[in-house]
Parts: structure tokens; sequence; C-alpha cells
């Protein structure tokens, strides 16, 4: 029951985050310098507007109404389900977001999981192996995935895999789990590195616990001891970082979605933002912040229930 | 232990390598074999052309039902009653003639007979005429060319046929060039049954031309198949596939991993790419005409450039053929004058380098006066052409001139706060590219050179010449269309020495292909598109 109304609470915390965070983008979209106006009117075929006719396309657009209105109308046409439609290619933007967004997941989730099987694993790996020439190695691999930029990464993967060897596509999502490996692991490259120390240096942290000793006393095996009781005591923050990755991960997929040809969310608004179309910016920042939050509130459960003494107080995890 | 989990990585790496080459088969695997349509006689006849031929371009060539068009007029989808000839001179397509009256006011226009769109319906006056009631819906987005009837076809009043092959049009006032402003997209024809009660598309695109539209998925890609039925000479190959790939160098690395055959559409492959696939056999790279200028805008209306000498002088010290070989590999022309070399109205103007003489100038206009320039580059712009050096190129000319005290500093803009900058004045060069609007420059022309005109003040270029606005004012009223070619030519003499702003090159369309095919040339929007497109293996 305590958890039920901990999340009914967390759900609720949901509308004054949405709502901060949508008049956030509307104010950011309306102080940049930069008016869709001109680019509506050259995509109807007028190249050279007159003043009347840039008047006008204001009007048409709403954007000659006071700031405060603009945002309320948005607002209220969000509340009953419609983002309006998109200045460039008249689109309802709902239903363009909801079109993209299970791709967007998709990319988002492979990458979420490579960064954590191979983050982790990296990480036990290199307690496994510590102080030999592995753990040197995997460390050294860990700063470097840590320093490379990911648009650098993902040519340089569409090189190696996709015109070298020929065994992954270079773009696009026709070839089913092959076109996601690439798009996946250049997004999650410096969170595998980020992952893979952290797990080192937390695994490494419990080893030295008095638990540990006794555990060690009473002749269970160094396997044993790493991974049934050192490594899921040193799983929460790994949760948490984790958790946080998705955030990164659905940032960084603007880019990545642009280079691999990926029509998901990022590369929708990355063209939203070149054309300042308004409506598409917000309503992708409210499917993203929705998403993230949500995605928020299944880490705090799983902290539950990787830690059982963490408990349900009141409400408050 | 350690052993163990060396072998295990060591397994698990080459179990991945394994599993990832069985997968990794090419996904455009030969389907089964069968010849050229019957009556093709290319090369290519004896090759089996059923197979999917893919090509990859920066954008959608099928943006969908609420674009204007549906699908780019290159695919061959649909055609216009209009279309152009090599000299970019108006030439027939579903229209065979047409006439008009003394004042330009009537234009008729006679129908080709025999012609039927893909769905069987014969082509007919009724069905012009019910494009142009679904033209007077919009004015209709597009990411090609915007279709507004008010621009293409100003005051028009009204359109009526005289008989099943003969439309008349009438307009409140004459229009010497409408053939031009109906080129290509101007006068795209659909069957009307594909269009919905708003005059977007209501599905597939229903055309007359040799291809069809039979898969598309927005942002992903689109499929084209061979209209048996075409009117004209058929295509060769069967079925195209147009990938988008938005990044320049995913779309090059697709070529070069054979998952494409072709590159196409507006920067299909940048000019460093084609040269370094230019001598490869295995590649075909094929040069044509575009509408594109380079200009280098500068504001007109502050010192040092409000002296039409400062402005001379930058452009004869520039060395245009410099900047192209170095930067551009070659492809690009240098440009002397306003108009593109692709327009029908376009007069050769001299291109001159004289950098004594350019430096000279300088020095009269600035003297050794500290003068510090903004030379702005918007990043739309500088990410598909080397601005960066083609910029740091001009700063080195204009802070290495003997006797001047000029420091140029260079900035990356997005282009909206960039025009913003420049409607402003706060600039004093900028790199933008300008195509060709419409097939009649008179809007060019207006924008950039009338005192009132938008780009004139948005570009903050300051122009003024009370001689350019008689003349402007006098072509907007013109009804001859000979007097008018003479008033564009003049505006073109007025402004190779006036410098309203500084031609640097006319771009060049380059495009790529896999030698696994044959046939794809650059064209500027032409009808040929990809019919002449097929396997040569």
């Amino acid at each position: 029951m305590a958890i039920l109304q901990y999340i009914g609470r967390r759900l609720l915390m949901l509308i004054p985050v949405l709502l901060g965070i949508s008049l956030a983008a509307f104010l950011l979209g309306r102080i940049a310098p930069g008016d869709p106006v001109d680019d509506a009117l050259f995509r109807i075929g007028i190249e050279f507007p007159t003043e009347e006719d840039r008047a006008a396309m204001r009007t048409k657009l709403g954007l000659d109404k006071p700031l405060p209105v603009q945002y309320l109308d948005w607002l209220g046409d969000a509340l009953h389900g419609g983002l309006g439609r998109s200045y460039t290619g008249n689109q309802d933007i709902a239903q363009e977001l909801m079109r993209r967004l299970p791709i967007t997941l998709k990319v988002s989730l492979a990458a979420l999981a490579v960064a954590v099987v191979f983050g982790v694993g990296g990480g036990v790996l290199m307690v496994a192996c510590r102080g030999t020439w592995l753990d040197t190695v995997l460390k050294a691999l860990s700063t470097l995935l840590l320093s490379v930029p990911g648009f650098w990464l993902a040519l340089f993967l569409i090189t190696v895999f996709a015109e070298w060897l020929h065994l992954l596509p270079t773009s696009g999502l026709d070839r089913g789990i092959l076109s996601l490996i690439l798009p996946a692991v250049a997004l999650s490259a410096a969170n595998i590195g980020s992952t893979s120390r952290v797990t080192r240096g937390n695994i490494l942290a419990q080893m030295g616990e008095q638990y540990i000793v006794v555990a060690n006393a009473k002749g269970i095996s160094q396997r044993a001891v790493m991974l049934g009781h050192a490594f899921r005591n040193s799983l929460v923050p790994i949760i948490t970082l984790v958790g946080n990755y998705f955030g990164e991960i659905l940032g960084g997929s603007t880019i990545i979605e642009n280079i691999f040809a990926i029509p998901g969310l990022g590369s929708y608004v990355v063209s939203a933002i070149q054309n300042r179309d308004y409506p598409v910016i917000q309503g992708y920042v409210l499917v993203t912040g929705t998403t993230f939050v949500l995605i928020t509130l299944a880490i705090d459960l799983l902290y539950i229930l990787v830690n059982p003494k963490i408990r349900v107080q009141g409400g408050e995890a | 232990m350690k052993k163990r989990a060396l072998s295990l990585l060591l397994s698990a790496a080459c179990a991945l390598s394994l599993v990832l080459s069985a997968c990794g088969g090419d996904a455009a695997a030969p389907e089964a074999s069968s010849s050229a349509p019957a009556g093709t006689e290319t090369p290519a006849a004896a090759v089996d052309q059923t197979r999917e031929i893919v090509f990859a371009a920066s954008r959608d060539q099928c943006p969908g039902e609420q674009d204007a068009y549906y699908a780019s007029m290159s695919l061959g989808v649909w055609e216009p009653l209009i279309t152009k000839d090599e000299s970019n001179q108006p030439a027939p397509a579903l229209a065979t003639s047409w006439e008009h009256n003394e004042d330009a006011t009537v234009w008729t226009f006679h129908l080709r007979e025999g012609v039927t769109f893909s769905n069987g319906t014969p082509f007919n006056a009724d069905i012009v005429l019910a494009n142009f009631d679904r033209m007077k819906k919009g004015p209709f987005e597009s990411s090609f060319y915007g279709l507004n009837i008010d621009t293409i076809y100003p005051g028009l009043l009204s359109w009526e046929k005289t008989d099943d092959y003969t439309v008349v049009l009438t307009f409140e006032s004459g229009q010497p060039l409408l053939d031009y402003t109906m080129v290509n997209y101007g006068s795209a024809i659909f069957e009307p049954s594909c269009f919905a009660e708003d005059g977007t598309f209501n599905g597939f695109p229903i055309g007359t031309g040799p291809y069809v539209v039979t898969e598309n998925v927005l942002g992903q890609y689109c499929v084209i198949e061979r209209n048996d039925n075409y009117w004209g000479t058929p295509g060769i190959a069967q079925t195209f596939r147009f990938k988008v790939i938005p990044d320049a160098e995913t779309r090059y690395t697709a070529l070069r991993a054979g998952e494409v055959q072709g590159l196409c559409d507006l920067g299909a492959i940048s000019p460093s790419q084609a040269a370094e696939i230019a001598d490869d056999p295995a590649y075909n790279v094929s040069v044509g005409e575009s509408g594109i200028t380079h200009f280098l805008n500068v504001n007109g209306g502050a010192f040092p450039f409000n002296d039409v000498r400062m402005r001379e002088g930058l452009s004869l010290l520039i060395d245009r053929q410099t900047i192209i070989d170095s930067f551009y590999n070659g492809y690009g022309i240098p440009a002397g004058g306003f108009l593109s070399y692709t327009s029908a109205f376009y007069e050769e103007q001299p291109v001159t380098y004289d950098p004594e003489r350019g430096m000279e100038l300088i020095r009269e206009v600035v003297g050794d006066q500290p003068v510090e320039l903004r030379f702005l580059l918007p990043t739309v712009d500088a990410n598909r052409y080397p601005y960066q050096e083609e910029a740091e190129y001009i700063q080195a000319l204009l802070e290495n001139n003997e006797g001047t005290n000029i420091t140029v500093n260079i900035q990356l803009m997005d282009w909206g706060p960039c025009k913003e900058e420049m409607e402003a004045g706060n600039y004093s060069l900028c790199l933008k590219i300008q195509g060709l609007p419409s097939a009649n420059p008179f809007s060019l022309f207006k924008g950039f050179l009338y005192s009132e005109g938008s780009t004139n003040i948005t570009y903050g270029l300051g122009y003024h010449n009370d001689h350019v606005d008689e003349l402007i004012d006098e072509a907007a009223a013109c009804l001859d269309a000979g007097r008018l070619a003479e008033i564009y030519t003049e505006l073109q003499e007025i402004s190779a020495v006036d410098f309203p702003n500084i031609p640097v090159l006319y771009s060049q369309e380059v495009v790529a292909s896999s030698s696994q095919i044959t046939g794809y040339q650059a064209t500027v929007y032409g009808l040929t598109g990809f019919t002449q497109v097929c396997w040569a293996e």
C-alpha cells in the first residue's frame, strides 16, 4: 500500500515538473534569436516577402499574440491531448512524436543495455583481474571511451564495421537488430567507460568492509564473496548512475540519430530547432521530459528490489 | 581463473564476429533474373533490370501527403505542363504549345493527346482545370518549391477549356513571362482523385510520369516502380529505392560500402569526397549545372562597404579560381555577375582578378586607420560548403594589404541570429548562397537590388540606385518579353559595377554513383530523371 502511495505521489509530482520544463522550453524558444516567419513563407513559395506577408503569417502562426497568451493556448491544447501542427510540413505533432518515440526508446534502451552489460561486466572483470595487465588495459580502455566524442566514434565505427568489414549497415533501421548495434555502441561508449570505473571502485570499497572479512573467515570462495556480497551491495550507486544515463542518452541521440539516419525524436527536434519550429520543440520537451521522469521513477523502484534495507516509509523511499 | 576469463573474452569476441558475419550479408541480394522490358534498346538490355537500385539523399524524396508535390520531380512520378530545355528556355511537356494575346492577359495552352495517368485515366483539359481548382485552395508547403498560385499565376482571373485539349488562362494584368514561371514545379499535373478535400494528397500521388510511388516511409525511404504504361519512352530499371541519410559522411560511406548505388539531390556528395573517388573506376562522378550562386554579402549601409570602391576593391582582390581549386576541388565556376548562369536571362559578366588595383582601391577608402570587420558565416551553409577556409582566405587578403590596418573577425552563427545581425547592420561581410526561385528572375532582382527590396533590407545590403529602381518599376509593369529581357540584361550590367553584393562562384551539382549502374547524370530538375539509370552488370 505504501509503495502505491509513493508511486501516486511521484506521478503527481510530474505535473509541476512538466509545467516547469514546458515553460522553460517555451521561453527559451522565444528568447533565442531567429524568426520562423520567413522560413514559413519560403515554404509556401514566398521567397521575397513584404511586411504584409510577414504580418499575415505571424497572425496565422499565432505569433502576434502576447507571450503568456501563446503559452496558455499551447498548454490548453496540450491538456486536451493536442500539441498543434508543425510549422514545417504541417504535421500533427502529437502523432509524429508518438510515431518517433518508440524508435528513440528502442535505440536508447539498446544503448542503456550495452552500457550496463559492458560497463558493469567490465568493472567486475577489472576487479577479478585486479593488478594484472588486463586490469590496466581495461582501465585505459575505459578512459579512452570516456574521452572519445560520440559523433567521432560513430563515424569511426561506420567506417570500420560498414565500409571495411561489411558486417553492419551504415544507417537506417531496416536490418533489424544489426541496425541497432552501431548507434547503441556510439551512444553508450562514454557510459561504458564511467560505469566500469564506478563498478570497479564500488566493489573494491565493499571488499574492504568488515562483513567481507567475516565471509572470508567462514571460508566462502573469493568469487562468491565478490559476486554474492560485494557486487550486490555496490549496485545501488550504479543503478543511480544508470538512471541518470538515460537522460544523457536521450540528449545524445539528437546527434547520433542524425549520423545513423534514424528517424527518431532526436533528428526531428534538430530539424525543428533549425527551423524555429516552436510547437515541435515544446512537444519534444514535454514527451522526453515525461519519459525521463517515468524512467527515474522506475529506477527508484528498482532500489527497493535490489536492496531490501531500503523501505518505503510514509511514501518516501 | 585469469586464463579462463581471458579465454572467455576471446571466445565471446570470436562468436560475436561469426554471428555478425552470418547476419551481415547483403540485404539487397539479387532476386530472380528477368530481362529489361521488351523494346528497350539500351546496352543494358541483356542485364537483369528487376533488381532494386538504391540511392541515398539528404532529405525525403517523397515528403508525403502534406507536400505540394508529394514527390520530387526528379523521380519522374509526375510531369508538368511546361519544362525547360538545355538552354534553360521553356519547353513543351504535357502542353505541346502555347500562345498569348498582345497584352499577355490571355494565355492559351494546347495539351498533349494520347497521354494517360499511371492508373489509366486519360489526360485532358478537365484534368488541368481540376489542378487549377486544387491550386486555388493553397498555398501549399513543399520542401522543393512552395506551390502558391498568387506568385506563380499572379492575378489569375479564370481557367477554362475551349475543347478537350485546350485550356485558356485569363489574368487581371499582363504576364509576359508566364511560361517561365510555369516551368517544372510551377505547372505540376496530378490525377485529381489523389487530392484530399483540402488540396493535399489522400495517398500516393498519381501522375503521368515513367515511375509510380509504391512505398513511402517518411524519414526513412520511398520506393518507385516503373510505369509500364508510360506514354513516352519508359524507364529501364524496374525499381528504385531512395533512402534518407542526412549526414554527408554516412551517405558517402554507404556508397563506399556498397549499400547504395548512387547519391542524389542537393549536396549529394561534398567536393572533397567527389575528388577522392573521381579517378576510381568503381565509381562515376557526374558534374552538372546548379542554380546556386555563392555571394559575399556586404553591409553597404556602413563604412567601409558603403563606398563602392571598397566593394570593387575586394572583388578585384579575390582570386576566384584559387578558391574553387583549393576549397571546392575544382567544382565551381568563377562568378562575375549577379544572375546564375543557369538562368535563361543570364548575360556573362567579366570576372576580373587584379589584386594590385584591388589593394589600391581599398587603400583609397580606408587609408591607414584601424578598421575592424565582422565576417559572419551562417552555419547552415558553412556545414555544406568550405566557408571557414574561404573566409580565412578573404581574411588574409584584407589583413595583409600593405598600408592598411584592417582586422577581420570571423564568426560562425546560426542563420536566424545571423539574419537579425545583418538586418540590424551589425556586420561587414557574410557568405551566403542564393538559388533561382523561378525561371523568371524578376523577384530576385527586386529582392536584392530594389531600394525597398526585401532581401536588400533583411541582409542589410543598403544598396540604392535610382536608375535600378526605375528599371525594376518598369519591369513590374512591362508587357513586352523582349523589353523585359533588355531590362534584366541592364540590371546585370549595373550590378557588375555597383556590387550590391559580390558574386564569388557559381555552384556545380556533383553526384556520384557506383559503376555497377550506368546512365546517372547530374541534372537540374530535368524530365529525364532516372529513366536512363540502370544496372550495368
